[in-house]
């Protein structure tokens, strides 16, 4: 994605992306993040538990825990009601 | 909700891409005009005459429209090509029939990073429609001017031709005055999102303040 996000966009992408198991490099293409950034803010996820990291087949994944619900949700109402409420752009 | 919401995202996207095409097309015809309206009076210029005193208006006018029309054009094809990617996804979405709210509130997000980061460009197109309209009004007027008092006895093609193209350039000019307030409506709607937008980051701190 480009353009300025907020810091909760960025966890929001990461936290929705990653609902189906998705591996480090996944995340960051996807949510266009460089490393560094990216490594800052899924090691946050982590910290919270909003994010599981665990292997398979030697390879490492990070998965979104049922945790990280009551913060998708509000995202989701908070951003649905601030487009909704004000006046509409139309030409 | 998803769908009321989808409607209002298509409604807004395809209003801000028409008023982007809107743009292109005002800095295309006056790239237009100011190849009619200052060319052929420089034309002696390439076949390596000296300018004279008359000339240097033209060569002004020429110049400057270039300019004006080459720099809006870059700056509206730029909006344009990031905009058309979230309407082209948007579409996606509705095409498909999952209106689901995480496709959903993915485009309210990309259209509020596309506001953040374009904004000081958008406002910048508000000048383009200025400047185009007082151009238009300078290089049409004169020419209003010589076509009513021209006293052309016979209609024919060519003084159509010319009448069209002074009226156009009236109607264009004023239309490119008005293309400022639609812009200023447009980021008034969306500076008040991103005003919203505070309160509702606080929200979202609590709630992950609240798990730490």
């Amino acid at each position: 994605m480009k353009g300025k996000r907020t810091l909760y966009e960025i966890y929001w992408e990461i936290l929705t992306f990653s609902r189906n198991q998705k591996t480090f490099t996944n995340i960051i293409q996807r949510c266009s993040l460089n490393s560094k950034i990216g490594q800052e803010h899924i090691g946050f996820l982590l910290e919270k538990g909003y994010l599981h990291r665990f292997e398979e087949e030697g390879q490492r994944y990070l998965k979104t825990t049922e945790k990280a619900k009551p913060f998708l949700e509000a995202f989701k109402d908070m951003y649905l009601e601030l487009f909704n409420r004000g006046p509409q752009f139309k030409l | 909700m998803e769908i009321t919401t989808l409607t209002r995202l298509k409604i807004e996207l395809e209003s801000f891409k028409l008023l982007v095409t809107a743009n292109l097309i005002g800095a295309a015809m006056t790239l237009a005009f100011a190849i009619s309206f200052g060319f052929t009076e420089i034309i002696p210029i390439f076949t390596g005459q000296m300018i004279t005193q008359e000339q240097l208006p033209y060569l002004l006018v020429v110049i400057s429209g270039f300019a004006t029309a080459i720099s809006w054009i870059t700056r509206s094809a730029e909006l344009m090509g990031e905009h058309d990617d979230i309407v082209q996804d948007l579409d996606v979405i509705i095409e498909s029939g999952n209106h689901d709210s995480e496709g959903v509130i993915g485009i309210i997000v990309r259209s509020l990073a596309f506001y953040r980061e374009k904004n000081e460009k958008i406002n910048q197109l508000k000048w383009g429609g200025r400047i185009t309209g007082t151009y238009l009004l300078i290089t049409g007027f004169p020419q209003l001017i010589a076509f009513l008092t021209n006293g052309y006895s016979v209609i024919s093609w060519y003084v159509l031709a010319q009448g069209f193209a002074v009226i156009s350039s009236l109607v264009i000019s004023l239309a490119a005055w008005y293309v400022p307030v639609i812009i200023k409506r447009f980021m008034d709607t969306w500076d008040a999102r991103l005003s919203g937008l505070d309160d509702v980051n606080k929200k979202l701190d609590t709630i992950l303040e609240g798990d730490e």
